[in-house]
């Protein structure tokens, strides 16, 4: 848990959106390198949550996650943060940024600006239950962004 | 291990007696010696007698030697069975008599030897196989409108059945009590699944599975009851409002 | 996935009668068995405009049409008689929501599948019974719905209000509702009206990993969020007066309290996790499936059997949840009305589960099969006599819970012969969905969601009030086409309507 710096005041502007699924949430999240596509979709994910609008930048949490792929680097990645918020410390973050993104090996540390989830501060919205790999995409564009498509169960 | 032998002794100290407990052990056999054994002088059984001594072991050994027990070993348990043993034999031999005749097929024929008593109660000398007692049956069935079965022990039998749950005092003051209330089950309408062609086999099948399930209910509620016992023991519901938020 | 025409996919649709059709084989590769699915007109043309859509040249598509799903899964090996897709029948992971199959367990190539359980294991209804009536409860019908939640913790985030540690947890885990007895939240009659007992006794705790019990251990009486709800409901119709009399409800305006919930974040780890290990032992096992969602491993493999035994932990955790929330419930009346729940007659009815896996005797092809049977969005109904049910229902049947959404109508049905032979004793769960999550938030407005249940007479408690049109009426299918659906066909019988008179959700 780092010093929350200056710098890290400065909120990204929003690269994700929510696509229509019958039942559950598919978020959309694009950014101009692989690394700010993650951390917008991370982003994504506590959107679904909550209103990240009434979230405080209180602390830091960080994470690591490893894949064998891309898609199951995702995973895990989402995954993390998600464990982080359904049990001990209950951690919902405002913004997300990689530290190390290791393309070679699939690994990354990240770090979640945020604090403890209380409800009656905290909008409640929807609870994700579980990350999927169902129709989930990593892919780049001519235009050089990378986009990203998972579908959270809710 | 040594219970029915103690019992037979007599001695104070039977449930919990444990042979490797010292001071048990040497209490005990001090009193094998100064109650049954007796081997030594009155004066002589002091050393014995003195439980706290380091020498009692010593003592003990010699004890055993003088009473000439075979068993050698230090082993504790065995020492003690065999002086039992001996403890036993010196009362059955100090009375011969009394134990003599009492042998296992005697024991067992004495029991099976208590007196009958006549009965003075009538109903029980009656012969129940006579044409009488048949046709008596019988017309107590017709009056109380029970179909009399060909044993006629088992229509007695539903006699008593009905008379015992239905006509008692009690229940013809509180019918309520004993007449089941409710919607009858319908019948002849419901199929179960039973066909089987013959009416009255379908009708004898479905009685026979309402009676089961008539049993299984009783079952049920018994374990219900026996899960109400053990939760009166273990049950401890709480709540804590201050863990999680609720309401708004 | 083989993209084909319209035209040409409907060859492999049969209509077979009036309410059901038939998936021929090759409609999917491998097919093994043929599939079914139930509908009435309206859920058929749902159905066949979904078919349609993906059939459209350029689509993506995030999710396969429902009919695909049920043909992928009859390619399943060791899967016997068909896939069935009941009524309310909409796509999902892997298997659609609403699909039963089952295995044949004496097959080793036969496999299970979590995708075919869900995400939210044991996901379930109970319904309680009371002695009051509408009447009695109308005046305070405003302070009760705040009672209720003032008692039950609702929503994301939200943690329960009933003490546990890790201890208790692994108990609870695997002793299930028999925990619950113990501790003394629910009554022993409790237990008898529950399917398995409440108690799965196969469950191994030692499976589970850290990361769902730490999960779990705070959501321990929890509702959730999501179609989960409380609601306090009243008795709308009776069709069965025989059988609705077995259960407790003897007339119109009987107050009932119904429950939906699952297993919460415990469930859904536990499924994850079993994901994970089941893609490496395909490739391990060599499985092939025509749809990467449709994970699985041979019943007989470590994989699998650590899977079941999980699965039935988590679905312990479910019943122990339901039970707690059970318990708050008749608090929460008690309170209200100043009596004891005891007084107040407050029995479970019956409590299913319908995300779930079972190991089941059937008849196939005359002979009788020990099968492992999975119901996703489905409720299992077994006929009169079924050993496996309460003594009370011997003679009805068991009681099928369907809940409706949020202001909709809930239904008990009874399950029948003819749903022991066509679908192996299930039926469906619910109403399934219509709209897209999207689509409802941009064509509905939550106020006007709120006012129409207002308008109903329905008091309602939501942890989050913005989103409740997602849960609205309209981005469902009918309920009640549903289930005169499974009427129609036989599978089930209607026994009694309800209707909710106020809602606690998440």
């Amino acid at each position: 848990m780092g010093e929350i710096k200056e710098e890290d005041w400065h909120l990204p502007e929003i690269k994700y959106e929510y696509l229509d699924h019958t039942a559950d949430m598919q978020i959309h999240s694009w950014g101009n390198t692989v690394e700010e596509a993650f951390e917008q979709c991370a982003n994504g994910m506590f959107g679904c949550m909550t209103d990240t609008d009434y979230i405080e930048m209180a602390e830091t949490q960080e994470i690591e996650a490893e894949g064998h792929d891309m898609l199951s680097l995702l995973f895990h990645f989402l995954d993390e943060f998600l464990f982080l918020f359904s049990a001990e410390p209950y951690f919902v973050a405002k913004k997300v940024e990689i530290l190390e993104f290791d393309k070679e090996q699939f690994r990354i540390k990240a770090r979640g600006f945020g604090e403890q989830f209380i409800i009656g501060k905290h909008p409640q919205r929807h609870e994700v239950k579980a990350i999927t790999y169902s129709n989930m995409q990593v892919n780049q564009t001519e235009d050089g962004l990378t986009h990203i498509h998972v579908i959270v169960d809710i | 291990m040594f219970k029915s032998k103690l019992t037979a002794l007599e001695y104070h100290t039977i449930e919990g007696f444990n042979p490797e407990d010292d001071k048990q052990f040497r209490a005990l056999v001090i009193w094998l010696e100064e109650q049954k054994i007796r081997h030594y002088k009155v004066e002589d059984r002091d050393p014995l007698r003195d439980l706290e001594s380091d020498k009692w072991p010593i003592v003990f050994n010699s004890y055993c030697a003088q009473l000439s027990c075979p068993i050698t070993s230090g082993k504790k348990a065995e020492r003690l069975e065999w002086l039992l043993s001996h403890a036993i034999r010196l009362e059955y031999s100090d009375n011969i008599d009394k134990f003599s005749t009492q042998t296992s097929t005697e024991v067992l024929k004495n029991r099976q030897n208590t007196p009958k008593v006549v009965s003075s109660n009538p109903l029980d000398n009656l012969d129940f196989e006579s044409e009488d007692f048949k046709k008596g049956v019988n017309s107590l069935a017709k009056l109380l409108q029970i179909t009399p079965h060909p044993d006629h022990l088992i229509t007695l039998r539903a006699i008593s059945k009905l008379i015992s749950q239905r006509l008692t005092a009690e229940a013809i003051k509180d019918v309520d009590s004993v007449v089941p209330k409710g919607k009858a089950y319908p019948f002849d309408t419901v199929d179960d699944g039973f066909e089987k062609g013959n009416k009255a086999v379908n009708s004898a099948s479905k009685i026979l599975r309402l009676l089961y399930l008539h049993d299984l209910r009783s079952l049920q509620t018994k374990i219900n009851e026996s899960i109400v016992a053990v939760q009166n023991l273990t049950a401890n519901p709480k709540t804590d409002t201050s863990l999680g938020k609720v309401g708004r | 996935m083989v993209v084909r025409q319209y035209n040409e996919e409907m060859s492999y649709l049969e209509k077979t009668s009036a309410f059901s059709w038939k998936i021929k084989k090759g409609f999917q590769p491998n097919m093994n068995v043929e599939g079914v699915f139930y509908v009435n007109q309206h859920l058929e043309k749902l159905m066949l405009d979904e078919l349609r859509n993906a059939c459209r040249p350029g689509m993506i598509g995030g999710f396969l049409p429902g009919v695909k799903q049920i043909a992928n899964v009859a390619a399943l090996p060791g899967i016997v008689g068909r896939s069935v897709g009941l009524p309310d029948v909409h796509s999902g992971y892997g298997f659609a929501i609403g699909n039963m199959a089952a295995f044949d367990m004496s097959d080793p190539t036969s496999v299970v599948s979590p995708g075919g359980v869900g995400f939210d294991i044991n996901c379930g209804v109970r319904l309680l019974r009371t002695n009051l009536t509408e009447k009695d409860v109308l005046p305070v019908k405003e302070q009760l719905a705040q009672s209720m939640f003032d008692h039950i913790p609702v929503g994301v985030g939200s943690k329960g209000i009933i003490p546990m540690n890790a201890r208790d947890l692994e108990e609870a885990l695997e002793m299930g509702m028999d925990w619950s007895l113990r501790e003394g939240y629910v009554w022993a009659e409790d237990k008898e009206h529950c399917e398995e007992y409440g108690r799965m006794l196969n469950a191994d705790p030692s499976k589970v990993s850290m990361r769902a019990k730490k999960r779990g251990l705070p959501q321990l009486g929890t509702l959730g969020a999501g179609n989960h709800y409380a609601e306090i409901q009243v008795v709308d119709e009776i069709y069965d007066k025989w059988a609705a009399s077995k259960m407790g409800i003897e007339s119109k305006g009987q107050i009932c309290v119904m429950i939906h919930s699952g297993s919460r974040g415990f469930g859904h780890q536990v499924a994850t996790d079993a994901l994970v290990e089941m893609e490496k032992a395909m490739k391990r096992d060599k499985i092939e499936t025509n749809d990467r969602q449709l994970a699985c491993a041979r019943i007989n493999s470590v994989e699998g059997q650590n899977y079941l035994k999980s699965m039935a932990a988590a679905a312990n955790f479910a019943w122990v949840n339901r039970s707690s929330m059970t318990f708050l419930s008749r608090q929460a009346f008690a309170k209200q009305f100043n009596m004891t729940p005891d007084d107040l007659d407050m029995h479970v009815i019956y409590d299913v589960s319908h995300n779930i896996a079972k190991v089941e005797e059937h008849m196939v092809d005359g002979k009788l099969k020990t099968l492992l049977v999975h119901r996703k969005g489905s409720t299992r109904a077994f006929p009169p006599h079924h050993p496996l049910i309460p003594v009370d229902y011997q003679l009805t049947g068991q009681p099928v819970l369907i809940g409706g959404t949020m202001g909709t109508c809930s239904y008990v049905l009874t399950g029948t012969e003819t749903g022991m032979k066509e679908t192996f004793g299930s039926t469906c769960h619910g109403a399934g969905r219509a709209l897209s999550r999207a689509k409802s938030r941009r064509n509905l407005d939550y106020t006007q969601v709120l006012q129409k249940l207002e308008s109903q007479g329905i008091s309602i408690r939501v942890a989050s009030p913005k989103l409740v049109m997602e849960e609205a009426p309209e981005s469902y299918k009918n309920v009640t086409d549903v289930v005169d659906t499974c009427d129609a066909v036989g599978i089930s019988k209607k026994a009694i309507k309800l209707r909710p008179i106020a809602v606690i959700k998440g």
